[in-house]
């Protein structure tokens, strides 16, 4: 059986004429090597390492076509926001909509489409597209890159320090004739010194199949303090890959957080590269998967600088026949020596046919490190539950309790306020849901 | 109807084994038994199918609470009927703060019982005065249930729940194990500060040492699964000299 699959590839080149900036060759180039990229490996499958746990189904095997956002009535948006906000990006298929957007008002900072920087030829956009990115392991960002469209560019300069979050809504409709991709794109530099928090969220209708193959773009100057939050939140018949990557360069601080609670077929995906000395990184997360829903997260982590330092903490619950995959990759580099990377995943499985597979991948040059992973995978303890009734909490909001406490320990470590209480209250409603099925 | 807690016949097996064999034992309502017995006598089977933890047969016989079937109850039944039992291994549990647990299950009695939930300011009013009289440290109630305690700190924990829920009947499984002194001085304290006429007590321990502070008003013996000797506070002083030879080799 040939192995390579490549849908929505088919008349390609005509499409890309068509696409903004396809007459600027540093675009048009970006474009078709991504292509290429794709052609050559085609969907995932379990051949690839950092896909072996998950197939996009869907994909594989119905006849998506590109989204262009024309059914998501106005009102689907309106309460789709989390916190009270600086600025507030609206993307509807990927495509960047202004008038539901609330754009900044604040000096620094600027919010573009990507179609219109694409259509200028921005230098820094595109050279920010243009990093060298390994799409052999990715070849849903590549997909993305071959169809680059439209999106949400934001900038912050330099020493800029936002009060509150920007968040960016990236919404999804449904077809029901047809299912539909979206390729929603996010360009985000932070400038040199800058504070940022970005609030991602992710959602579409709750039935009806769709895809979305987002990909986040994220350049930090040095000293620059970016927390960066993620909330796929899809409809439980859609497909959700998501492709995030940051580069964080000398003393520059991340603080990740990935909440997956919907979808049927879920991938998130984040990549940090820590090139510059003292830098650090946290990335944490949580999931929840009920049903027949498969929900992957996917974390790699480049150590290339010295002296930096990572912390990844991920737990997930898993009910029905619903399965969740972590996989957390550490790549320490050879000259980066005194680097310290952990991480760790604690599972729990509500039902027997739920199933959860975690691979720590740690690929260690140097010879100076603190490396740790570890792992654990259990059912809610009988022991704990008598606890609490014995104190006359009964059964039902006893094991509420306890979901809650389990997941809760991760939204603790969110440090803006707001969105920790948004993310918690979400998962809150994913168990209420749950319950009730 | 207000008898207390009434077994008759009890026998309770794990697995083919059976582990008590026939008791009987009447805990009047005010009244402060013991139970003193050496180790693997039934001493907690017996305080753990009272309060309903899964894991046990019971083969025959009763256990009644002011005349309700206390065998048929869900343990947090039994919680609302006002049964408690002071662990002798309390619960981790991360994630939920102390102050959380109490208030979630003061409520659920409360709500049990047909009574209004309690609003949050006059809850921590409520548990802050409990946590003071057992000299409990107020950062205590803001961490997450007994994560972290010392062996102390659980088991005077455990007595703050007590306070807190105001059981009808308390049966406090050797909790007086791992402690020092000076920390069961302080327990011994709280279940003293507890001690009233609509209060009864079922003390479980495996030594006399806990009742020189809480001094009992009927002691039994129990060895291998049967209750082999029930006297007053001077039962437990003459064990504390003699042993439980004479109950084990007897059999």
């Amino acid at each position: 059986m040939n192995l390579i699959n490549t849908p929505l590839l088919q008349d390609y080149a005509a499409k890309a004429a068509a696409l903004p900036g396809a007459g600027d060759k540093r675009v048009a180039a970006l474009r078709d090597d991504a292509a290429a990229s794709y052609r050559s490996v085609g969907l995932p499958h379990p051949k690839i390492e950092a896909w072996k746990y998950t197939r996009l189904k869907d994909l594989e095997a119905l006849p998506f076509s590109r989204a262009d956002g024309a059914n998501l009535a106005p009102d689907t948006v309106e309460g789709a926001g989390l916190t009270e906000v600086s600025a507030r990006i609206v993307l509807v298929d990927g495509r960047f909509i202004s008038e539901l957007s609330v754009l900044p008002t604040m000096a620094g900072v600027s919010v573009a489409s990507l179609r219109s920087c694409l259509e200028a030829g921005e230098d820094a956009v595109i050279q920010t597209l243009d990093r060298d990115v390994d799409f052999s392991e990715a070849p849903l960002a590549a997909l993305a890159s071959a169809y680059l469209d439209d999106g949400a560019v934001l900038k912050v300069a330099a020493g800029v320090s936002l009060p509150l979050p920007i968040e960016i809504v990236s919404m999804s409709s449904a077809d029901p004739s047809t299912p539909r991709i979206a390729f929603p794109r996010l360009v985000v530099s932070v400038g040199e010194g800058a504070e940022v928090t970005l609030v991602e969220s992710f959602s579409g209708p709750a039935l009806g199949v769709y895809a979305v193959d987002a990909v986040t773009d994220i350049a930090m100057g040095e000293g620059a303090k970016l927390k960066h939050y993620v909330l796929q939140n899809e409809g439980r018949d859609a497909t959700h890959v998501s492709t995030g990557r940051c580069d964080l360069p000398k003393d520059a601080r991340y603080e990740g957080f990935i909440l997956q609670l919907g979808g049927k077929t879920s991938r998130h995906e984040m990549r940090l590269r820590m090139i510059g000395v003292g830098s650090e990184a946290k990335l944490n997360g949580a999931y929840a998967a009920k049903g027949d829903a498969v929900c992957d997260t996917t974390t790699q982590v480049d150590h290339i600088a010295e002296e930096t330092t990572t912390d990844q903490v991920f737990k997930g619950i898993l009910d029905g026949k619903s399965r969740g995959i972590y996989q957390g990759k550490v790549h320490v580099f050879r000259d980066a020596q005194r680097i310290i990377g952990n991480q760790m995943h604690n599972a729990l499985l509500l039902s027997r046919a739920a199933e959860v597979d975690c691979k720590p991948e740690l690929e260690i040059y140097a010879d100076d490190v603190k490396c740790s992973h570890g792992a654990t995978c259990g059912e809610l303890s009988e022991e704990q539950i008598f606890y609490l009734r014995s104190r006359g909490v009964d059964a039902v909001t006893a094991r509420a309790l306890l979901l809650q406490a389990f997941l809760g320990e991760t939204f603790e470590m969110i440090s803006d306020e707001a969105v920790s209480a948004a993310f918690a209250a979400k998962a809150h409603a994913w168990l209420d849901e749950r319950e009730q099925a | 109807m207000s008898n207390g807690l009434v077994i008759k016949d009890l026998r309770v097996s794990i697995g083919d084994k059976e582990i008590l064999k026939g008791i009987n034992l009447s805990v009047e309502t005010g009244v402060m038994h013991a139970i003193m017995g050496p180790n693997g006598s039934g001493k907690s089977t017996l305080a753990h199918v009272i309060s309903g933890r899964p894991g046990y047969e019971v083969t025959g016989g009763s256990v009644t609470f002011d005349g309700h079937d206390v065998l048929d109850m869900e343990p947090e039944e039994r919680a609302a009927a006002g049964l408690f039992l002071a662990f002798q291994y309390p619960v981790e549990i991360p994630g939920v703060t102390n102050v959380n647990f109490l208030k979630t299950a003061l409520n659920s009695l409360r709500k049990a019982r047909g009574d209004k939930e309690l609003d949050p300011m006059a809850f921590l009013k409520l548990l802050r005065e409990k946590a003071k009289a057992l000299e409990l440290p107020e950062d205590m109630l803001k961490r997450q249930l007994n994560v972290g305690f010392s062996g102390g700190e659980k088991k005077r924990n455990e007595m703050l729940q007590m306070a807190v829920l105001a059981p009808k009947l308390a049966i406090l499984d050797e909790t007086d194990s791992g402690l020092d002194i000076d920390a069961i001085r302080i327990v011994a304290a709280g279940v003293n500060a507890q001690r009233s006429p609509d209060r009864s007590f079922l003390v479980i321990t495996h030594y006399q040492r806990l009742l020189d502070y809480i001094v009992p008003d009927v002691v039994h013996v129990l060895a291998q699964g049967k209750i082999v000797e029930t006297g007053d506070a001077d039962l437990a002083r003459r064990l504390e000299k003699t042993g439980y030879a004479e109950y084990t080799t007897a059999a």
